[in-house]
């Protein structure tokens, strides 16, 4: 971040511009938050974003030299904001860093670096400039495979970790061809993981748009609206 | 249960594509300092980014309280001006947003503070000008240089008859200073309330004197200031005092709330046919205010509309005390809170602080501590004393309360301002006509 002396928070403006596609009025909520569970009483629908590694400990994980952005008090936000979501039903999409937050959120577990994975493929990596684009094959009739209407998908990635063991009521429903999960759902409600970016291409991908879609469709009918 | 924390809305900057790694395309943010006040204040944030479409009521109605922050210029062009040398980082959307914002702050009654860029849109909002240079104007102090991280910091001297001076409770602040521009004319129904030394406008606010102070006085509380309270707020309780105020009027506001009735946030209210019980629940609570407050009180009286016979009225008995000082507040404080009220800061007035006291969640009395001698103790005596003594005026105003209540059931604020030209007229009309009720 330059230009500012101090800390600050922002989110990058292509998910801003997918909500506002979708119907959507996208506000951003930010860490420290004492209490979560009141911030959620605002909101329609819930979209966790990218970013960071989660705190290892969060997942029993271990440290690991390759760890990068870990914000403790963001992780707390978004684990408790995900596990509100689940309680109030209010429909949640969780990207990238998202997918894990929610995997971990329901007692599941990370990756901790991918390339220390056998047979995984390349996944990009996090800070560079260059989403590697692979194709993810998702389970038919999935919550996930309904909001884009396809069973295969092609999603811009960069990222080093990804869900290893899957938490309590979450489905894998979607993989990439080395077999790395790339997208969880929860039981009941609508509460949907991708591992991928789908605001990098739904500008013109309509399949990965149908998530943002489906977010706010969705919410116009939780209970908070 | 802890009491209710209030929701600010924060509008964020535009970030270039080069100003974060890994975003090419840009994004939204907003400086954590500004955040660190208001959680400091006991408030809950939430960003909003420009270039929303919707209807900005409709936005900021989910909102306690609205926070507008530093950034680039104004387009001049909002103002009547074509772009000088100097001007940069415009934001025509930023501009467009924060402008139907605040409006829209304004008719509904949302607490606002807008910092440095902020008020200067502010201005703008409200059609004054801008000066488009400081650095090109002679006679000037150094004002800071925006971007760079460097400040200067510079005095500003506070109007004594401002929401300024009612909300920090100094003569003179401290400033942390860093912009380019200045406020030239002000912008209709706004007063400058804060000066720095070589005469330049550091703060303005709504117009608030004259005005009939019958909307819940969180409702008007919109001020701005040209320097950066957030720098020193850490440090300079005057300065924190900024947003401890939009938190604490906020969270009058939101705990007002209805929940699930649209457009009833902080709207409920309830109108009674005029009770003849009131003037003696009066008099018995007026007795115990006397005995809690001996010689602190020079005056206490019944105001406000149960104490207007035959009116319909919000069944709760408005009880103003006259002193002679309102500083320090401790001792009437202290004493009405050992009687049973609440205490609820008034930062939009000097002469004026509140008190509430509830039965069962209900409220039921209510305490306007006033400046012996003040505008406000004169105009709620004046319009009492009028309707008291010219029932033909109290007849019209209780037909006129009745068909508003059944107009605007869920919007007090509505309520209110309707009734604002009637009040307008019966206040000219008291300062001209005989008082036939003044014993």
């Amino acid at each position: 971040m330059s230009g500012w002396a101090s800390r600050a928070f922002g989110v990058p403006s292509t998910y801003i511009a997918c909500m506002r596609r979708a119907g959507g009025l996208p506000i951003l909520l930010t860490s420290p938050e004492e209490d979560p569970y009141e911030s959620l009483s605002l909101l329609d629908g819930l979209l966790l974003m990218g970013g960071g590694d989660v705190e290892p400990s969060r997942y029993g994980g271990r440290e690991h030299g390759e760890l990068y952005g870990i914000e403790p008090d963001r992780d707390a936000l978004e684990i408790a904001l995900v596990r509100a979501a689940d309680r109030d039903a209010i429909p949640t999409l969780a990207i990238c860093r998202g997918i894990q937050v929610l995997n971990v959120a329901f007692g599941g577990s990370l990756h901790p670096h991918l390339p220390e994975v056998d047979r995984a493929a390349i996944h990009g990596e996090p800070l560079s400039d260059d989403p590697v684009l692979h194709d993810v094959k998702l389970a038919h009739g999935s919550r996930v495979a309904d909001a884009m209407h396809t069973d295969l998908v092609s999603g811009t990635s960069h990222h080093h970790q990804g869900v290893d063991r899957l938490g309590d009521g979450l489905v894998a429903t979607g993989w990439s061809e080395d077999g790395l999960i790339e997208a969880v759902e929860r039981e009941g409600g609508w509460i949907v993981g991708v591992q991928w970016h789908p605001e990098d291409t739904a500008d013109r991908d309509p399949a990965q748009q149908g998530l943002f879609d489906e977010l706010v469709r969705r919410s116009r009918a939780s209970p908070g609206s | 249960m802890s009491p209710y924390r209030p929701l600010i809305a924060v509008v964020a900057y535009h970030l270039a594509g080069d100003r974060v790694a890994r975003w090419p395309h840009g994004g939204y943010g907003v400086p954590a300092p500004y955040l660190d006040c208001l959680r400091r204040a006991g408030a809950r944030t939430a960003i909003a980014s420009p270039g929303e479409q919707g209807p900005a009521e409709e936005l900021l109605e989910a909102f306690d309280g609205l926070l507008l922050v530093g950034g680039g210029d104004v387009d001049p062009g909002r103002y009547g001006q074509q772009a000088g040398e100097h001007v940069y980082g415009v934001e025509p959307d930023r501009d467009a947003f924060e402008v139907d914002l605040l409006l829209a702050a304004e008719r509904i009654g949302t607490p606002t503070l807008c910092i440095c860029r902020g008020m200067q849109v502010m201005n703008v909002a409200f059609g004054g000008t801008l000066l488009q240079h400081l650095p090109a104007l002679p006679n000037l102090l150094e004002h800071g240089v925006p971007v760079a991280d460097t400040r200067s910091m510079h005095e500003v001297r506070t109007d004594p008859r401002s929401r300024l001076r009612a909300t920090t409770g100094a003569e003179s602040l401290s400033c942390s200073s860093h912009h380019h521009q200045g406020l030239e004319g002000i912008g209709s129904g706004l007063r400058a309330a804060g000066w720095s030394p070589d005469g330049l406008i550091e703060a303005i606010e709504l117009e608030h004197d004259g005005e009939p102070k019958d909307r819940p006085f969180e409702a008007g509380w919109m001020l701005g200031v040209q320097w950066h309270p957030e720098d020193t707020a850490a440090d300079d309780p005057a300065q924190q005092a900024l947003f401890d105020a939009l938190s604490h009027l906020a969270q009058l506001r939101g705990s007002r709330a209805v929940p699930g009735v649209q457009g009833g946030r902080s709207r409920a209210y309830g109108i009674v046919e005029y009770d003849p019980g009131w003037p003696g629940m009066f008099e018995e609570e007026a007795e115990r205010i006397r005995a809690a407050l001996g010689d602190i009180s020079v005056r206490i009286e019944h105001v406000g509309s149960t104490a207007v016979p035959g009116l319909p009225a919000k069944p709760i008995i408005d009880i103003q005390v006259s002193v002679e000082e309102m500083s320090p507040r401790d001792p009437f404080v202290t004493a009405l809170e050992a009687i049973g009220y609440t205490f609820v800061a008034d930062p939009t007035d000097p002469d004026h602080e509140y008190f509430k006291k509830e039965a069962k969640g209900v409220r039921t009395h209510q305490i306007h501590v006033c400046l012996a001698g003040s505008d406000w103790e004169r105009q709620h005596l004046a319009f009492r004393d009028h309707l008291r003594g010219y029932p033909e005026d109290a007849a019209r105003y209780a037909d006129l309360k009745q068909r508003l209540a059944a107009e605007h059931p869920n919007d007090i604020l509505g309520y209110i301002d309707a009734k604002g030209p009637f009040i307008r007229e019966i206040e000219a009309r008291a300062s001209e006509t005989p008082d036939r009720a003044r014993r």
